[in-house]
């Protein structure tokens, strides 16, 4: 059976395999012009990723490197799952203003519930390494946060109900998952202290190689059309007629 | 094997499988067929009129004075009335969603911003939340003996929602007043 060490450096391997193939993928299909900060999160992941392969780990300068890194990353997440929302309500102007109110709303929750749930991790300081332990704290809260930032974005964008392309419904999947798998691991890294931080790396390791290897597979350019258009017969013709009356009539009680 | 370990191996997936199926239901491509036009012309809120009348005092109270009528028998009625007004309440609340969702399509396939219609359509979903939940208090106050339902709010809140929706037939408009 290989050692802990031997996993990650396959796990490692198969992860900058996999975003060279999905970099490649987004650029042949010209995806990444539509999913652009999701391309440049795929690259600078990548780039960190080879960087600090090539680092010797257990060093001043790896964990600087690491820290110094990490907020690139994050910020880069934040602007991935705002570009998602921004891809599900283009083509909706009618609902443009209350969107961003939405995002607004969307953006305090979740970070108030996840500086909620720093109570929990508050109680469990580690003093022989607390840079390393603050930066474990503030990475969790900001995949917490993003993890509920893109349900609530979810949720509203399901109340209307707007329409998704399968590449944007395969894209929200893979998110989710990605965020919840990191969110309920780092959460267990911070429980357990210390001592367990290599195992649950790489069950990180992997769970970020998973998400590469579904999007490889799942993202595509025919996934980019919408569901078959509604209005496929008279009776739908009728009702489309009908919701532009009721919409008339909304307006004028608005107006009132 | 050590114990986080095996937290971790049972959690994760299952937390992650749990988020999974709750963005893939919400991303589940919807259908407008709730939205009839046929139903949405012909509703009227007549329909629930018999709601106010179903747990007023005057009939039991009727029932009660006459000659051979027990206690037990008028707390049957009041529970097989509460009955069928909860299949009533059941059905105020679907409509009242479909009249909601018609309104939204309306407004996510509007042609401009419309910021007005979507506050209109946020006020109205929660007075008609606040509506329900007093009804429910006072079906629990029912159940226990205490007062009747009224439910003029709630069907007011109906009424609001249809007018604004304004696909109701003229004739219609003045038989539910």
């Amino acid at each position: 059976m290989p050692s802990l060490a031997e996993a990650r450096l396959a796990v490692t391997i198969i992860q900058i395999v996999a975003y060279v193939l999905l970099l490649s993928k987004l650029f042949r299909s010209r995806l990444y012009e539509k999913y652009r900060y999701f391309s440049f999160l795929i690259f600078a992941d990548a780039a960190r990723l080879a960087f600090m392969a090539s680092l010797k780990p257990r060093t001043d300068f790896y964990a600087y490197s690491y820290i110094a890194t990490g907020p690139i990353i994050w910020i880069l997440l934040v602007l991935v799952v705002l570009e998602f929302f921004h891809l599900i309500l283009r083509n909706h102007i009618g609902i443009a203003s209350i969107g961003k109110k939405a995002v607004t709303v969307a953006l305090i929750v979740s970070a108030a519930i996840s500086a909620g749930t720093l109570l929990l991790d508050l109680q469990r300081t580690s003093a022989e390494a607390a840079v390393l332990f603050n930066f474990m704290l503030l990475e969790r809260l900001v995949t917490t946060s993003l993890l509920l930032l893109l349900l609530c974005l979810v949720i509203f964008a399901s109340h209307f109900p707007v329409p998704v392309s399968r590449n944007i419904r395969t894209h929200a999947s893979i998110f989710a998952v990605f965020f919840a798998g990191r969110t309920a691991i780092l959460f267990l890294r911070m429980w357990f202290g210390l001592d367990v931080v290599a195992v649950l790396n790489f069950a990180l390791q992997s769970l970020g190689a998973a998400c590469l290897i579904a999007w490889i597979v799942l993202l595509d350019p025919a996934g980019e059309q919408l569901p078959a258009p509604q209005v496929a017969n008279a009776s739908e013709r009728r009702l489309l007629e009908q919701l532009e009356a009721i919409n008339e009539s909304l307006l004028r009680s608005a107006r009132k | 094997m050590t114990f986080p370990v095996i937290v971790t191996l049972a959690l994760v997936p299952c937390f992650g499988a749990a988020i999974l199926l709750l963005v893939r239901r919400l991303t589940a491509p919807s259908t407008v067929s709730e939205c009839d036009p046929e139903w949405l012309a012909n509703f009227s809120t007549t329909t629930y009129r018999p709601m106010q009348r179903l747990l007023s005092d005057s009939d039991l109270k009727y029932l009660a004075a006459q000659p051979g009528i027990t206690a037990k028998t008028v707390s049957e009625l009041r529970r097989e009335r509460r009955r069928i007004f909860r299949a009533y309440l059941r059905n105020l609340v679907r409509d009242f969603h479909r009249l909601h969702l018609a309104a939204r399509m309306t407004l996510l396939y509007a042609t401009e911003d419309r910021p007005d219609l979507a506050q209109t359509l946020m006020r109205q979903r929660a007075m008609f939340t606040w509506a329900v939940l007093t009804v429910e208090f006072r079906l629990m106050l029912h159940a226990a003996g205490l007062g009747p339902v009224d439910v003029s709010d709630l069907i007011g809140a109906l009424e609001n929602m249809r007018i604004n929706v304004g696909v109701m037939a003229p004739s219609a408009q003045a038989a539910s007043y």
